[in-house]
C-alpha cells in the first residue's frame, strides 16, 4: 500500500512539473493573454490546448510589443530630429517639441507606430510574404543588408533602379513576384528628395513601412514611424527589431506535414 | 522519539513511520516543485545543468549575479519619454556653442576625422598635424561644439537644406588605443 502511494505521488510531480514546464516554454501566448481584454481570456484558456487557427483574432499575437522599451529607442538615439527650417508640416503631430531649435520626437507616439508595425511585419511573414528592405544611405547599406540576410529576406541598399516595381516584367524580363511588403529605412535618398520606391510601392499596392525623419513626408506611407533615420545606432535598432519581427512571424507558421 | 510515556502498538508504529515518511517525501516533492518552478519561470537563459551547482559558492554567485543581469533589462518599470528627455545630457547641454564635449572617433577617411560625440550626427575635423598617430579609430577626443547641425536656407527656398553633419573644432586628445 505504502509503495503504490508512493509511486502515486512521483506521478503527480511529475505530472506537475510537465505542466509548468510546458506553460512556460509556450511564453509567448502567456505574455499575449495578459496585454488581452478579460473577455478574450476565456477565448485563450480553450486554445491553449488547440492550436490557435486565426492569428488575426488577437492584437499582438507574435509579442512583438516585448522587443523592445521606450528607453532602448532612446539609448538608440532615436527621438532625435533636424532643424526645425527643415521640417515638413506633415510630421509636427509627430514632433514633441523643439529644444534651441532642435526637434525631438514623441517617442510614445514613436513606440505605439513601431508596434503597430512590427506587428505587421510579423504578420506578413507568418503568411510567407516577401519583404524588401531598402534604403540609399551609403552609410547603412551594410546593416540593412545584414539584417536582410539573417532574416532570410531581401535588400535593395543600392541605387534605386527605376521602373523596377512599375515595369519590372521588361527589367526582368519575365513574370516576376513584386513583395507584398517594403520597408524602408529611410524615405529620402541621398540627395534629400523622397526615395522612388515610396512612390512606386503606392502605385503597385504594396504596403510600406517607413521611417520618417522630420525632413521626411509621412503620407504616402502604410505604417510609418516618425523617428531618427541619420545615426547609425537607430538604424541597428530597427534593423534588429524588423529582422526579430520577421523571424517571429516566421516561427510561428503553421508547418504542413506531407 | 518519545516511546516511554505514548504507548503504541505494532500497527500504530508502522501507521506512524508511514505518515513520518509521507511528510518527508511531500515536503521534498514541493521543495523541488519549488525549485523547478522558478527556474522554469525565471529561466531565459538559464539551464537546468546548473541546478547540481545550487548549494555551493560557484552556484550561489552565478544566481546572484545572473539575476542582477535579468532584473536590469526586463523587471525595471518603464520610464516614461518626458523624464527620460528631461534628465538626459542633451538637455543638460543647452546652448552647444562653444561647449567641451568628450568623442570617440569612428572612421578615419585620409586627412578627415569622423568623431561620434552620442548626437544625431558625427564631426569631421581634420586630422591635426601634432601628434598624428594618436588619431585612430577608437581614440577619445576632446571637442568644442560650433553648432548641432549644419543646416541653412539657400536663397529663394522655403526650406533648409541639411548637411548631416555637426560642426566641432578638436581641442585635444584624451585616451588612445595606440599608446597604453
Amino acid at each position: 500500500m505504502i509503495r503504490t502511494i508512493a509511486n502515486r505521488l512521483k506521478w503527480n510531480t511529475v505530472r506537475c512539473f510537465t505542466q509548468t514546464c510546458s506553460i512556460n516554454s509556450d511564453a509567448f501566448l502567456c505574455q499575449n493573454a495578459t496585454s488581452l481584454k478579460d473577455d478574450q481570456l476565456a477565448d485563450i484558456k480553450e486554445s491553449e490546448i488547440k492550436e490557435i487557427s486565426d492569428p488575426l483574432r488577437f492584437p499582438d499575437y507574435f509579442g512583438v510589443r516585448k522587443l523592445f522599451r521606450v528607453k532602448d529607442l532612446f539609448d538608440a538615439r532615436v527621438h532625435y530630429g533636424h532643424k526645425d527650417g527643415t521640417l515638413d508640416p506633415n510630421m509636427k503631430p509627430y514632433i514633441f517639441g523643439s529644444r534651441l531649435g532642435h526637434l525631438i520626437f514623441d517617442l510614445d507616439k514613436t513606440a505605439k507606430m513601431l508596434q503597430d508595425a512590427l506587428n505587421f511585419t510579423a504578420h506578413i511573414a507568418y503568411r510567407g510574404g516577401i519583404i524588401l528592405f531598402v534604403s540609399h544611405f551609403p552609410q547603412h547599406t551594410l546593416t540593412v543588408e545584414n539584417a536582410a540576410k539573417q532574416a532570410g529576406e531581401y535588400a535593395h541598399a543600392r541605387e534605386w533602379d527605376f521602373h523596377i516595381f512599375t515595369n519590372s516584367e521588361k527589367v526582368y524580363n519575365g513574370v516576376t513576384r513584386l513583395p507584398d511588403l517594403v520597408i524602408l529605412l529611410s524615405t529620402l535618398n541621398p540627395q534629400m528628395q523622397e526615395h522612388t520606391a515610396v512612390k512606386d510601392a503606392a502605385k503597385m499596392c504594396i504596403p510600406t513601412i517607413g521611417i520618417v525623419d522630420s525632413n521626411s513626408n509621412p503620407n504616402l506611407i502604410t505604417y510609418p514611424v516618425p523617428g531618427n533615420d541619420d545615426s547609425p545606432a537607430a538604424v541597428q535598432l530597427y534593423c534588429n527589431l524588423f529582422r526579430d519581427a520577421i523571424l517571429l512571424g516566421k516561427s510561428k507558421k503553421p508547418v504542413v506535414s506531407t | 522519539m518519545k516511546t516511554e510515556n505514548t504507548p503504541h502498538t505494532t500497527d500504530d508504529t508502522s501507521l506512524h513511520a508511514f505518515w513520518c515518511l509521507l511528510v518527508q517525501i511531500l515536503v521534498k516533492s514541493s521543495k523541488k516543485m519549488e525549485i523547478i518552478f522558478r527556474q522554469t519561470t525565471l529561466s531565459v537563459g538559464r539551464s537546468p545543468i546548473f541546478s547540481s551547482f545550487r548549494n555551493t559558492g560557484f552556484g550561489k554567485a552565478f544566481e546572484r549575479l545572473s539575476l542582477l543581469t535579468h532584473k536590469s533589462t526586463r523587471d525595471e518599470p518603464d520610464i516614461k519619454f518626458a523624464t527620460l528627455l528631461r534628465h538626459s545630457k542633451f538637455m543638460q547641454l543647452g546652448d552647444p556653442q562653444g561647449k567641451v564635449i568628450e568623442g570617440k572617433i569612428v572612421r578615419v577617411v585620409g586627412n578627415d576625422l569622423y568623431i561620434d560625440f552620442g548626437w544625431k550626427f558625427e564631426c569631421v575635423c581634420p586630422k591635426p598635424l601634432k601628434n598624428e598617430r594618436d588619431y585612430v579609430r577608437g581614440s577619445k577626443v576632446r571637442l568644442r561644439l560650433q553648432r548641432l547641425e549644419l543646416s541653412t536656407k539657400f536663397l529663394g527656398a522655403t526650406k533648409e537644406i541639411t548637411l548631416r553633419e555637426a560642426d566641432a573644432h578638436l581641442i585635444g586628445i584624451v585616451r588612445t588605443p595606440f599608446r597604453t
